[in-house]
């Protein structure tokens, strides 16, 4: 059994070395659209996120100025937000000449309604060029407001508990207090993809685990093949036991597949400078993904009658899963609903877990859910596919 | 060449149902050591089926194979090692080379270093080969393929070797070349089992033929054992074009002398007693009938007029 094994992903590996179409898949194109990626989001050489706002502030309050200078223009953005104070009717212009992602208005009235227990609101305006950065905008005045919101209940808390009108020492303290509370909202929040990460670092594993799948779904496909070339039969007319066939091509494939993205790795390191993080969890999560990619396009291409079929039936799960799990665009920048899709997709964890060890550092211990949840892809879709490959061979 | 010696394959009430259909019926026979057994049958007959049951490629509904003295339920490995299966279609790799094809192929049946060496360029040789053993097979011409394909089940020294209508297909002059082929094998004493619809390979190539029909063996026996069944009949062969089966029946009917007589396509075929004396009626009554006879052949008895007796229907139909 582990001759015949050996033998059959030997000959398979060969085979697969010889054709060019493969060899392009396996090694040439995930270098090169990342290259090409990675250049169209950042010159190739480092990606960090930047907005330029405007903010009219009609209030001139001190809760205006708090947002204002606290928040917008405060240390924790001053990196990489560049701010315009300017007019209503000037944000307004700006927004329409794209000059600014988003424009804050905060209405006459803010600060004295809000500190009368009333509601008040800042309106966004976001450019429609600028998703990412008007989402940001969105989220700090979401946050200084869910602020503003907390704090009043906490000082109204306080004084119901007292029983009684504060003195006006009490009072004092309490504003002060409340008015100390840290601005509620920072760039890095911790999201997948927001930090700060080369360009390279995020779209090398991300190719190579795209274009693992098609690598990898020879092995399945090629038992469609040799049906049709009737090599299959006689392959089992010899001594090979129909599960040394099945093992072989899993093998060839596994091994083509780890060789696929180790050579990505090497290559993106060395050219473009990536840095993908712990080697020995770079392995792990190879590996893990590596079997999820086996076990997804085996199972899907032993739905199909034909090879042709196969092809069509794998590319259209390739391309689904990869949408959905961030290949083609940096997770942190997906929809929050696409992002916790991206959640159902083995490409979806493998990234994060990319992601996680070039932002959080860290070893094989950062890396244990991504390559738990990967294998456990990979496990499950092919022992399925393996009930149904051995039906398919055996007739 | 049936004798003493233990059969190489011994197979009995092999049967295989597809659905309502039982696609093998009861089919039994013997090969014993250095000969040649044919299984002659039109297509569909059942003969791909029985041998796929013998190589273990097909699950059976029942029966038994031994090959080379072991029992395919207990032991499969040691049947498959001993079976030199050559299917009927071309199973090669079009990407490697002829060379790299048997090497893979030898090895799959345990052959490795010096001896698999020696088999692959022997195998060569014998096929014709040894000058294109580094050119893909994708490039090879179709004979060229068959006779690799042939080459690929001779490696590992078969007990038996099975061929699966090896020459549908082909060229005439590569179809002389596999037959020359497997003629030599029979000079080497290996068990030959050989699946055809070609009534003249049969002729040629085997020591005992099984006939086999709708999936049941009809007929067995040495072509000589064959042909005295129907007895001293001569097979006529017309070429004719008209109401063919109103004709034939006109002379099932009218003439003493015609056992069977039979429509096929462009013509009609019958069995007769002195078929020579016969023929001038024959074409009397052709011309009533209005029919016009192209040509006219008077053969001497064989396997296609067997089948013909045995069936009422010819081997191509």
């Amino acid at each position: 059994m582990l001759r015949a094994t050996l033998l059959i992903a030997a000959k398979d590996l060969r085979q697969r070395f010889r054709d060019r179409s493969g060899l392009v898949i396996a090694f040439l194109a995930p270098f090169l659209l990342a290259a090409i990626i990675g250049l169209a989001f950042g010159s190739g050489d480092g990606f960090s996120f930047s907005a330029t706002y405007a903010v009219v502030d009609d209030d001139r309050g001190p809760l205006a100025a708090r947002f204002v200078d606290g928040v917008l223009a405060g240390p924790g953005l001053a990196d990489v937000v560049t701010l315009r104070r300017v007019g209503a009717a000037e944000a307004r212009d700006l927004i329409d000449r794209g000059e600014v992602d988003a424009a804050f208005l905060i209405p006459a009235g803010f600060s004295a309604s809000v500190q009368r227990g009333g509601s008040a609101t800042v309106t966004v305006l976001q450019a429609g060029a600028s998703p990412v950065a008007g989402q940001v905008a969105r989220s700090l005045a979401e946050g200084y407001a869910a602020q503003l919101a907390a704090t009043g209940l906490s000082v109204r808390t306080a004084l119901d508990a007292a029983g009684r009108p504060p003195t006006q020492a009490e009072a004092n303290r309490l504003g002060q207090q409340a008015a100390a509370g840290q601005p509620p909202v920072r760039l890095v929040d911790g999201g997948v993809g927001a930090r700060e990460m080369k360009a390279s670092s995020y779209f090398g594993p991300s190719m190579a685990i795209f274009f693992l799948f098609f690598t990898v779904s020879f092995g399945a496909r090629s038992i469609l093949i040799e049906r049709r070339q009737g090599t299959l039969r006689r392959l089992l007319a010899s001594a090979a036991p129909p599960g040394a066939v099945i093992a072989g091509k899993a093998l060839a494939a596994f091994a083509l597949g780890v060789t696929s993205v180790l050579v990505m790795w090497l290559a993106t390191s060395l050219v473009f400078g990536a840095d993908w993080g712990d080697p020995l969890a770079v392995v792990a999560l190879t590996v893990s993904s590596v079997l999820a990619a086996i076990g997804i396009t085996a199972l899907v291409v032993t739905l199909a009658r034909t090879d042709e079929q196969a092809d069509g039936y794998s590319s259209l799960v390739v391309f689904t899963l990869a949408l959905l799990g961030g290949n083609f665009i940096y997770l942190a920048q997906l929809p929050d609903l696409l992002q916790r899709l991206s959640l159902l997709t083995p490409n979806g964890w493998a990234l994060r877990g990319f992601v996680d060890l070039v932002a959080d550092g860290g070893g094989l211990e950062t890396v244990a859910a991504p390559v738990a949840v990967t294998a456990a892809f990979g496990l499950v879709t092919g022992a399925v596919a393996l009930v149904r490959a051995r039906r398919m061979v055996v007739g | 060449m049936a004798g003493a010696a233990e059969p190489v394959l011994v197979c009995r009430d092999l049967r295989r149902r597809y659905g309502q259909r039982l696609a093998v019926d009861g089919v039994g026979f013997r090969v014993d050591p250095g000969e040649t057994y044919g299984l002659l049958g039109p297509n569909g007959a059942g003969k791909t089926t029985t041998i796929s049951m013998i190589c273990g490629l097909l699950r059976r509904d029942g029966g038994e194979v031994t090959v080379a003295g072991a029992s395919l339920d207990r032991d499969p490995g040691a049947v498959k090692a001993a079976i030199g299966y050559v299917p009927q279609d071309i199973a090669l790799y079009p990407d490697l080379s002829g060379g790299e094809n048997l090497r893979f192929w030898g090895r799959m049946q345990g052959l490795s270093g010096h001896e698999l060496a020696a088999r692959v360029d022997a195998v060569l040789e014998v096929v014709g080969l040894a000058d294109r053993a580094r050119d893909k097979v994708a490039d090879y011409s179709g004979g060229m393929q068959r006779r690799l394909n042939i080459g690929a089940g001779l490696l590992h020294r078969p007990r038996l070797l099975v061929l699966d209508e090896p020459t549908v297909g082909v060229d005439p002059q590569s179809r002389n070349a596999i037959l020359e082929n497997v003629e030599a094998l029979r000079g080497e004493g290996a068990a030959v089992l050989y699946t055809t619809h070609y009534m003249e390979e049969a002729e040629r190539l085997c020591d005992r033929v099984g006939i086999i029909d709708q999936g049941r063996l009809i007929a067995e026996g040495t072509r000589r054992e064959l042909v005295a069944q129907i007895g001293e009949r001569d097979r006529i062969e017309l070429a004719a074009s008209g109401d063919l089966v109103g004709l034939a029946a006109g002379w099932r009917r009218t003439l003493d002398g015609v056992d069977e007589a039979t429509v096929v396509a462009g013509g009609l075929h019958l069995v007769a007693r002195d078929g020579r004396r016969l023929l001038p009626k024959l074409l009397e009554l052709a011309e009533a009938a209005g029919v016009e006879v192209t040509s006219v052949e008077v053969l001497e008895p064989d396997l296609e007029a067997v089948f013909l007796h045995l069936t009422g229907k010819a081997l191509r139909d």
